[in-house]
């Protein structure tokens, strides 16, 4: 059963067709209020969830931070509890590094391709090294 | 007087009897969507503090997982205003005096004596991997 809760939403703007991206991470476009997928800006570091699927220059609504749904990669084995980083696509990961970066906290386990999970999503603190390889 | 304001909440359910919990930090317990206190857990790192009190597995549990909160410290308790707090081996709150040491949040009132509780803001654990109570 999904969780649900409370979330800080950023009303933005698709500065691209996002339809294909709910649930996915996206980032600032590098135009104001702009959001754009991870894989195509220079500022990769996610900025939040994409909780709808606007078309280019659609309104664009992203969770910040709290309780939302995550799209995660393929290969995820994910428990509950487990900590989420980003992959190479930037679909949800486990992380299994200590002392690496996470940017969520799984609130379902999953086990079969690209699930949608529950998740506490907390985005990006603290340090300027805090970027996605 | 205590400090109240916005919250993010987790909608969740206890999964195990917390009557005697509230206002304690939780965790995963391992099934979706289910909190248990962090002592009885396998994954121990807490995501939240309990906001009401469950008297049976699959109540609806009211968990902060960020934002202002009440939240019970340790008999030891010596807290000031502004003190960044940690959790003790029993995850009450306590006076973060480790240098390298996790903080889960920061305490908007002083308090002196035994198991008080206490206005803070609660930000969990955030960032990186390592940072396991």
């Amino acid at each position: 059963m999904a969780t649900t809760g409370t979330q800080v939403i950023a009303n933005m703007r698709a500065v691209e067709d996002l339809s294909t991206r709910q649930y996915w991470a996206v980032t600032l476009s590098g135009s104001d209020n702009g959001a754009a997928s991870t894989t195509s800006t220079t500022q990769p570091m996610p900025i939040g969830i994409l909780q709808n699927s606007p078309g280019a220059s659609q309104a664009a609504e992203v969770c910040v931070l709290g309780m939302t749904k995550m799209r995660c990669n393929t290969a995820t084995d994910v428990a509950c509890g487990d900590l989420i980083t980003l992959d190479g696509s930037y679909l949800g990961a486990v992380q299994t590094t200590a002392n690496s970066q996470f940017f969520a906290r799984a609130f379902e386990a999953a086990t079969t391709g690209c699930p949608v999970i529950s998740v506490m999503w907390y985005g990006n603190h603290g340090f300027v090294g805090d970027t996605v390889a | 007087m205590a400090t109240t304001g916005t919250q993010i909440i987790a909608n969740m359910v206890a999964g195990e009897d917390l009557s005697t919990r509230q206002y304690w930090p939780v965790t995963l317990s391992g099934s979706d969507n289910k909190c248990a206190s962090p002592t009885s857990n396998e994954k121990p790192m807490p995501i939240g503090v309990l906001q009401n009190a469950p008297s049976a597995v699959g109540e609806p549990a009211d968990v902060c997982v960020y934002g202002l909160t009440k939240m019970i410290f340790n008999t030891v308790c010596d807290l000031k205003a502004g003190d960044q707090f940690t959790l003790d081996a029993s995850y009450l709150g306590e006076v973060n005096l480790d240098a390298s040491g996790v903080c889960f949040g920061r305490s908007m009132e002083a308090a002196v004596t035994g198991c008080p509780i206490v206005a803070v803001i609660w930000r969990g654990c955030q960032g990186f991997e390592g940072d396991a109570v």
